[in-house]
């Protein structure tokens, strides 16, 4: 009899314990998110817009209840980055979020054997499984600043400075190509790649060459090396037209504008979704003006050089955009932007 | 700018200007290299050296507000680290290629540690004044060279000094007799009486120091900014210019000039429109570099007891005294380039 009433309250002890235990699991939802950039979360571009991303998310996940603590290791070169992801999914991590584009094979090889971890990663062909591909479709915007640079060029004349030449980078270079013709038809444009997201000094002479062909205004899209872009523009009293952040004040006599891509806020809505499991299978997720993605910051210097028509016309192409009256075309190939005929560009 | 222009004065011009830009820290770096592999240490670091040298250079111009303390202040960072690289090389007998590559990740480490602790957001860090261009009274105006070589940074200027300099230091002073003798044969230079350790030291020392002022020079003087990873292998290609240049100054500074000509070629290529792809555009000069090296240094070679550290057997004065006095093994010292 004393043995039975042992055996059931053992049996209840433990069917109340794990019923517990599972309710508070259920309750406790931390994740661990891990984020591996390009370049050093302080850099003052790409890899920090991606790094405030993720503390929003943290922030935004907070308030529904999810806590998520976020690990981060800079400065990776691909096989590297590989190695990271895989460590942070043997660790448990819910989410690991490869900021850049050189980690396309890293991020799928990985999501390969850890199909339960999420991997996320920028600028790359596909969304396989358990692998999220976010892409800022930056040509939006890079387009507005090509048209705001048409029109503001004195020599008649601008050009791109960019780091790789491969899809979402490209598709600025050339957007913004684009754009300074629909700014002004009979405008030069010239591009330039250094394959590197750091080399300032390459980036500076890049700056030069098409500065010495003539262009007044320079569009960086490159990562930090934009650093030399506003080097080569200073030595030469011309004109640079940031990307991926505010720099009005790296350079201030130099940046006339910058062209936010508001990466925090795509990384913010990849992380929040993910760590809430609401991503979509094998879903795309290419966001452009329309998604909120692409925003212009005047330098409040320089801001007042540019004509009031100008100013106006840059707003109204803006909205042009966001509401999809015109769509801009995603070039990959450097120098397409110079054959496209502007006419197509007015959606039917 | 189209293809046809390539022949107009208006595209060499700045294009030798741009070359002589993107040369000058690799000089500096190479000058530096060429002596201390002379003497026989290979300081594969140098690209370490320079990143400290960026880092250094930029925060003390900061700080101070004068360019040239901080490239002061570069020169005794480099300094001092190849004195530590000097020492596990020289006074331990440690492999220089593989202290040197670990000089490199210590180095590179320490310049983004530093950064990114002591800037918590890049926001706040606005590139420095600019050095402004100096242009030399009548040279500037010569043709053709006029522009490309004598209106530039004062530090430009620096480098055309320099390069007679260590030509001379190397070529026609007995200390230079005695770097290069301790680089071909380190015996001759142990019997004849000098302290073979501490030239080689003065040696690496030299390379280290100018090796950290190249990178300040790219940070402070070309960018006015420190940038992450701006080096870019910079360090590597010095190395590469110096097998390129036969190990004499006037040849390495004229090879720096030519990677750094080829390099805003392949620039101004892109900017043209050419329809070569951009990544082979970018791997002329690098591709030009292997060739040429390949070729020298079958040739030239490097010097003899490069990689060999000398033993430290007479180092110590008691130790000297145990040597019988005909074991010293005498050589021929290497003739005296005329």
């Amino acid at each position: 009899m004393e043995i039975k009433n042992l055996k059931r309250l053992q049996t209840a002890l433990v069917v109340g314990t794990v019923s517990v235990l599972g309710t508070t699991a259920g309750w406790a939802k931390d994740a661990k998110v891990a984020y591996i950039p390009c370049g050093q979360v302080n850099d003052g571009s790409w890899s920090e817009a991606g790094y405030d991303g993720v503390k929003a998310a943290k922030d935004a996940l907070a308030k529904s209840g999810t806590n998520i603590t976020i690990d981060y290791t800079e400065n990776l070169s691909p096989s590297q980055a590989e190695v990271a992801a895989r460590d942070y999914a043997t660790k448990g991590y819910q989410t690991v979020v490869l900021h850049c584009g050189t980690f396309a094979n890293a991020a799928y090889n990985a999501g390969k054997d850890f199909p339960n971890t999420n991997f996320l990663i920028v600028v790359a062909p596909k969304s396989v499984k358990n692998v999220w591909t976010y892409i800022p479709a930056m040509q939006d915007i890079s387009f507005v600043a090509g048209y705001l640079a048409a029109k503001m060029s004195k020599s008649g004349a601008v050009g791109v400075v960019a780091s790789f030449n491969f899809s979402n980078i490209t598709w600025q270079a050339e957007g913004f190509r684009l754009g300074a013709r629909y700014g002004n038809p009979k405008i030069k444009t010239y591009s330039n790649y250094i394959n590197s997201f750091d080399d300032a000094g390459k980036a500076k002479e890049a700056a030069q060459a098409e500065i010495d062909s003539g262009a007044d205004i320079i569009y960086s899209a490159t990562d930090q090396a934009s650093r030399g872009i506003y080097a080569a523009a200073e030595a030469n009293g011309d004109l640079a037209i940031a990307c991926y952040s505010d720099q009005s004040n790296l350079s201030p006599k130099t940046v006339l504008a910058s062209a936010l891509a508001n990466i925090p806020l795509l990384v913010e809505n990849m992380v929040s979704d993910s760590v809430a499991g609401k991503l979509v299978a094998d879903k795309v997720y290419s966001v452009g003006m329309a998604g909120g993605i692409g925003e212009l910051a005047l330098n409040p210097e320089l801001a007042k050089t540019i004509p009031p028509e100008v100013a106006k016309e840059v707003q109204s192409l803006m909205a042009s955009i966001k509401s999809g009256q015109i769509k801009i075309p995603a070039f990959s190939e450097p120098g397409q932007s110079e054959q496209y005929d502007l006419n197509g560009l007015k959606s039917k | 700018m189209t293809l046809s222009s390539l022949i107009e004065l208006s595209f060499w011009i700045p294009l030798l200007a741009a070359g002589v830009r993107v040369a000058t820290p690799l000089v500096f770096a190479s000058l530096g290299e060429a002596v201390s592999e002379r003497a026989g240490i290979l300081n594969v670091g140098i690209e370490g050296m320079m990143a400290l040298g960026a880092i250094v250079g930029f925060l003390v111009a900061y700080w101070s507000g004068h360019s040239w303390v901080g490239l002061l202040a570069a020169a005794m960072a480099g300094l001092v680290a190849s004195l530590i690289f000097g020492f596990l090389t020289i006074f331990r007998g440690a492999d220089q290629i593989v202290t040197g590559i670990v000089m490199n990740i210590l180095l590179l480490g320490l310049s983004s540690l530093a950064y990114a602790s002591i800037f918590s957001s890049a926001h706040v860090v606005a590139q420095l004044t600019a050095i402004p261009v100096f242009r030399v009274p009548w040279l500037s105006d010569l043709p053709v060279i006029g522009r490309p070589f004598f209106a530039q940074s004062p530090i430009v200027y620096a480098v055309y000094l320099l390069i007679p300099v260590f030509w001379l230091l190397l070529e026609h002073s007995h200390w230079g007799l005695s770097v290069r003798a301790a680089g071909e044969n380190p015996e001759a230079v142990d019997s004849a009486g000098i302290n073979i350790w501490y030239l080689r030291l003065q040696a690496v020392s030299i390379g280290g120091a100018m090796a950290g002022l190249a990178g300040a020079i790219l940070a402070v003087v070309q960018i006015g900014a420190y940038v992450d990873g701006m080096i870019a292998g910079r360090g590597f290609i010095a190395l590469a210019i110096v097998v390129f240049g036969g190990w004499r100054p006037w040849r390495v500074a004229a090879a720096a000039l030519l990677f750094g000509v080829v390099d805003a070629f392949q620039l101004r290529l892109q900017v043209s429109g050419v329809p070569i792809p951009s990544p082979f555009l970018i791997g002329m000069p690098y591709i030009l570099t292997i060739v040429v090296v390949a070729f020298v240094a079958g040739r030239a070679g490097y010097p003899a007891a490069i990689n060999k550290p000398y033993p430290l057997r007479h180092f110590s004065r008691s130790a000297r005294k145990l040597i019988p006095a005909d074991t010293a093994v005498v050589h021929p010292l290497p003739q005296e380039h005329s």
